[in-house]
């Protein structure tokens, strides 16, 4: 039985805790609330001293005049198309590859997987020439293959550690069980495993969506048609060459841009976390 | 089992989108040069530019106003950002590759940088029999001319500064209109009796610009370097007394700190009434005066004089060149001479961004242009006593440490004398190492 104090000391504590977290909270929400507020404010609100958070004369005209003047409609297909192919791509190629690793053993298994890991450690500028190179000889240049391929073909380290982490902690007597039973490695994986993966399959799920819709660089690099540009690369159309920013349009299509991530990680966000938790990645 | 069979068709088409989606348009759309049709067929020209909002805009005006005029060639225009290094980026990747465009905007302030791609348009000027200096826009087409004589692409646009000020702000303060006699030290003992009030309140006499760090060099009549490009020439008194003049500003909150400056668009200290002086730029005139509207009373001068009468001003330059990678070169040859004089309607698109290089559209049309109180003749006046900018392209790097110098002095409150002292050396180095020595 907590005395009289203990509990005074528990309320304080906890007090001060969720004060801190409040805080903290507050600190990293407000970029975004501010991005919020700017979004529908009139131009000559969003400059003016001192700055306030609530608009007083709210506007969609940004929204609107944003939209119009970069063509928002088709970056947005763009978008959703590469995104839908490259997420796809990256949970189906990362479990499959994730499986081998786990469950199959050769004299070269410890090398590809330390192979495996490394190219976790090798930054992105390293590869870039290289693969731009690879693809200009296949002709694939201005296309979106060089935005979907890699995707497809295992989706990227991190996201193969995940499941190999998951896979890993299912006893081997499932596949056991399934084989006695008539399965083959195939039958096992997608009929056995990954109906036990589903956490870690939305985790990465989310992660490769997020990825997706805000890669920048690659588009940037492999796309040069206006009529294929992205989302990341038309929110850059609101800053001109000599500084001047549209900042009342780009905050409002940084915020429309933002929604459908939003949305989706609103809704996932409990499988997200159980995915990164069960895969003993979590701090 | 039915939701493994959904599944299944989902993925089977989602597969099946990508197969027909991902190609789509490659025939159509491809990346870089793309070679010349069998005749009867339109030639196929892949143009890049750089541009956002209403600079984007007067691109793809002009470029459609080449597509009416020649509909025999099928233009391929793309538009790129350029804020944040990424037209670069985009650039250098396409070019090392070989995956450029026939047409791809560039600026004489690379300093040669990307040359080696640049085909030299020399012969097709002879060929064409024009005399560019009697069509284009006068001082516009030297800084295209490569030290070896090379044509290394043909001139856009141009844009010069001219000092804008508030004319309420001077009446307030009994303080005489600026004129073109002034020198920056007129505009220093002018601006430091603006300076006053604290946070949001606090008014300034000149509002910082991204053309101060080089006007700083060039303000008291220094040089970063010489006219054949071989020698630096920072480590002088000039620059010293010029770098100098921009700390006093800054120090006597004449000129807004490095924190105040950051947490507002410069240009909005002025917009918004608390700065009375704002460098303003020839691609920004419209903008600012709309946002100005009727708040107060403004008018414009020509940039400071300098004290040995030398260049007082900057110019930012843009066209575009031919690659050599190129394989309709005609029809590349068509769109630059059209895009720089050949071509009125083009010219007068080209207005919106800046000054054209058409010279017949830049005296007539450009010229009589007004935004408020400024008509565009003040940058055609200024035209003559601009330098080309100093830091770009081949340049960066000792740009970058010239960068730091000012930051010691404007920021860390050093004197010019210690920021110099600490950094010449290693400016030199860079330049020199620029210049290949």
């Amino acid at each position: 039985m907590p005395t009289k104090s203990q509990k005074k000391g528990k309320i304080i504590s906890r007090t001060i805790t969720y004060l801190i977290l409040g805080i903290a909270a507050l600190i990293c929400l407000f970029p975004f609330l501010w991005m919020i507020s700017t979004s529908f404010k009139p131009m000559s609100e969003i400059y003016s001293m001192p700055p306030t958070l609530i608009p007083k004369s709210p506007t969609l005209e940004n929204i609107i005049e944003g939209w119009k003047g970069a063509d928002f409609g088709l970056f947005f297909k763009n978008t959703a198309f590469i995104t839908l192919l490259a997420t796809v791509g990256t949970v189906l190629s990362s479990s499959v590859v994730a499986y081998g690793f786990s469950r199959f053993q050769s004299r070269l298994s410890p090398f590809l997987f330390v192979v495996l890991l490394g190219t976790m450690m090798l930054p992105s500028q390293v590869t870039l020439i290289p693969q731009y190179l690879l693809y200009n000889k296949l002709h694939m240049i201005d296309t979106y293959w060089p935005l979907i391929i890699p995707s497809w073909l295992g989706g990227g380290a991190f996201n193969i550690f995940l499941f190999i982490q998951f896979f890993r902690s299912l006893p081997k007597e499932l596949d056991e069980a399934a084989e006695i039973d008539g399965a083959n490695s195939f039958q096992v994986f997608y009929k056995i495993l990954l109906p036990s993966v589903k956490p870690v399959m939305l985790a990465v799920l989310v992660m490769a969506l997020v990825y997706n819709w805000n890669d920048f660089f690659n588009p940037l690099i492999y796309l040069n048609s206006n009529d294929k540009f992205t989302i990341a690369i038309g929110l850059q159309f609101f800053k001109g060459s000599q500084g001047n920013v549209q900042i009342g349009q780009m905050m409002a299509m940084a915020l429309v841009s933002l929604l459908p991530v939003l949305v989706i990680f609103a809704t996932c966000q409990k499988y997200f976390i159980q995915g990164i938790k069960m895969s003993g990645l979590k701090g | 089992m039915k939701l493994k069979k959904v599944l299944a068709v989902g993925l089977a088409g989602v597969m099946t989108i990508g197969m027909m989606a991902c190609g789509g348009g490659q025939s159509a759309s491809s990346s870089g040069a793309t070679s010349q049709k069998d005749s009867g067929e339109k030639q196929k020209l892949v143009i890049w530019s750089w541009g956002a909002d209403e600079e984007k805009k007067s691109r793809e005006d002009a470029v459609a106003a080449f597509e009416k005029a020649h509909p025999e060639i099928e233009v391929e225009h793309s538009v790129i950002p350029t804020a944040d290094h990424v037209w670069d980026q985009k650039m250098t990747a396409a070019l090392t590759a070989g995956t450029g465009p026939d047409v791809i905007q560039m600026s004489p302030d690379y300093y040669g940088l990307y040359t080696e791609y640049y085909e030299d348009l020399n012969p097709y000027v002879e060929k064409e029999g024009v005399d560019l200096e009697s069509v284009i826009t006068e001082g516009m087409l030297d800084p295209y001319y490569r030290p070896d004589g090379k044509l290394e692409g043909m001139p856009l646009l141009q844009n010069v500064f001219v000092m804008a000020y508030n004319k309420d702000l001077f009446d307030e303060k009994g303080i005489d209109y600026p004129t073109a006699d002034w020198t920056w030290d007129d505009v220093a003992a002018a601006a430091k009796q603006f300076a006053g009030g604290e946070g949001a309140d606090a008014t300034y006499g000149i509002v910082n610009h991204w053309i101060d760090p080089p006007m700083s060099i060039i303000c008291k009549g220094g040089s970063a370097y010489s006219d054949d490009l071989t020698t630096c020439e920072i480590d002088s008194q000039e620059v010293r007394d010029g770098l100098d003049l921009f700390g006093d500003l800054v120090q006597s909150k004449a000129m807004p700190d490095d924190t105040a400056a950051k947490s507002l668009p410069k240009e909005q200290l002025f917009v918004s009434g608390h700065a009375a002086m704002y460098t303003l730029g020839g691609f920004e005139t419209k903008l600012i005066s709309e946002e100005i509207g009727e708040n107060f009373k403004w008018d414009a001068v020509s940039m400071p004089k300098v004290p040995n009468g030398g260049k007082n001003n900057l110019m930012y330059a843009t066209g575009y060149s031919m690659l050599k990678t190129s394989q309709n070169k005609d029809a590349a040859w068509t769109f630059l001479k059209e895009t720089t004089y050949a071509n009125e309607d083009m010219a007068k698109e080209t207005c919106r961004a800046g000054m054209t290089a058409c010279k017949n559209i830049a005296e007539t049309y450009y010229k009589d242009l007004s935004y408020g109180p400024i008509t565009n003749a003040a940058y055609m006046e200024s035209l003559s006593d601009a330098k080309l900018n100093i830091w770009g392209g081949a340049y960066s790097a000792p740009g970058d440490v010239w960068t730091q110098i000012w930051q010691s002095v404007t920021i860390d409150g050093k004197t010019a004398d210690e920021a110099i002292n600490e950094y010449y050396p290693a400016l030199e180095k860079a330049f020199n190492e620029a210049n290949g020595k």
